[in-house]
């Protein structure tokens, strides 16, 4: 039986509930309460991850500790298309763990000024934010060039990969660190194709695409 | 290009920035826009706010014929901009003159041009321009229109820009190259504007 420990609020878990829905995989979730109960400061819990952070992935005794971890060990595993992480292409794996760094360090800026802004998390918010935009900066410029080369995604080919899914979460809460996104129209547009992937779930702060098809 | 700004064409968009059933976040002299091309082709230059809760309308739901609010489902018709339905009241019409803010739009040479008083004459006008030139990134700078348009005049780039003013600390660089260059020259093209463009926002930023 496959678990995942979460909290609804987590950026963190939210790409890993992503890429369950988008693989339809079977699983079951224990939320383990961050704010205010802390009950990811509790003794069974550290038992279960020492860092004290969510999420935490159990699938029958394989037990994974990091969002980024999470993903490539589902998209290996069940993947069947190996679309998600294509283990067979040298150069697109060598560009997903590039852009899954550049995910964490969205992470770092942008989703600690939302933790900051949120649940009063301590951090210096002007360096997270001015980080922030410097990333969102490098990427609305990676993203439009993409575009005009006829690619939707961080990575080449035709297909999204986890590291789509890795650097959305603190992109699409930026907001709630005060982190406007209106002077990086391409990442705006790259959030509205992840919305449109089919599997795609909101969590709170995040909004539904409407469909791009006619009716 | 002279003239009092509020009775001004500007670029606040280009073309490629309304992909199908998108809502383009803009910013004109402090005013935020929502931009929107419904399945007619026709665009939509908004004020960026829900009449009812204030929410921004660039966070809402482009179905092609209306442009529904996130907050409270509200829903503005294409071209009108009138409020067509709220799911509070879903037996009442809602009165005419519930009608969002909607500003001037002129689509021409790839970009869409607004103004938050309509202007006499066209935009660009007296620039003899090819009708489909090669539209360059837009380059978003943290320092104000003048500046940076002074800066520009010391260039001499082949591009023609126009410099949209976004807030009195903010602007947004978008060049033409008019013709467009030949089909294999058109990435290099980009990117090398794109440099150019971005060295002249970080030297801008510095000095703001």
């Amino acid at each position: 039986m496959m678990i995942l420990y979460d909290y609804a609020l987590s950026a963190n878990g939210y790409p890993v509930r992503l890429l369950l829905g988008m693989l339809a995989i079977a699983h079951s979730t224990h939320f383990v309460e961050l704010y205010p109960g802390r009950e990811n400061h509790t003794a069974w819990f550290r038992n279960i991850n020492p860092l004290a952070e969510v999420p935490v992935l159990d699938d029958d005794g394989v037990i994974l500790c990091h969002p980024q971890a999470i993903l490539i060990y589902l998209a290996a595993r069940y993947d069947a298309q190996q679309s998600w992480y294509p283990a067979s292409s040298a150069p697109l794996l060598g560009a997903i763990a590039q852009w899954l760094g550049f995910a964490h360090k969205l992470s770092e800026t942008a989703g600690a000024a939302r933790l900051h802004d949120s649940l009063f998390v301590a951090t210096d918010i002007d360096a997270a934010r001015t980080g922030a935009h410097r990333l969102l900066r490098v990427l609305d410029e990676h993203l439009w060039f993409a575009e005009q080369s006829g690619q939707n995604w961080l990575c080449p080919g035709g297909h999204p990969t986890i590291a789509d899914l890795a650097a959305f979460p603190p992109i699409i809460l930026s907001e709630e660190g005060g982190i406007s996104r209106q002077e990086y129209p391409a990442v705006r547009r790259w959030c509205d194709r992840v919305k449109r992937l089919p599997g795609f779930t909101i969590m709170p702060g995040v909004f539904p695409a409407g469909p791009a098809w006619g009716g | 290009m002279s003239g009092a700004p509020d009775v001004m064409w500007y670029p606040v968009a280009a073309s490629h920035d309304l992909p199908f059933r998108h809502v383009f976040h803009a910013r004109l002299l402090d005013q935020e826009l929502a931009v929107w091309r419904a399945d007619d082709g026709f665009i939509n230059i908004w004020q960026n706010r829900c009449l009812h809760r204030g929410v921004r309308l660039s966070i809402g739901i482009n179905d092609g014929r209306e442009l529904k609010c996130q907050y409270h489902g509200w829903r503005y018709a294409n071209r009108t901009a009138g409020c067509t339905y709220i799911p509070a009241h879903p037996d009442r019409a809602p009165a005419r003159t519930i009608t969002n803010r909607v500003f001037p739009c002129v689509e021409r040479y790839g970009l869409i041009w607004s103004a938050l008083e309509t202007p006499e004459g066209e935009p660009a006008s007296g620039l003899s321009l090819d009708e489909n030139p090669l539209v360059l990134r837009g380059i978003a700078v943290r320092a104000p229109s003048g500046t940076v348009s002074r800066a520009l005049q010391d260039f001499h780039t082949g591009a023609t820009v126009f410099v949209q003013p976004t807030d009195r600390a903010g602007c947004v660089i978008r060049g033409l190259i008019s013709p467009a260059p030949e089909a294999a020259k058109r990435l290099e093209t980009l990117r090398h504007y794109n440099d150019m463009f971005s060295a002249l926002r970080d030297t801008a930023e510095q000095a703001a």
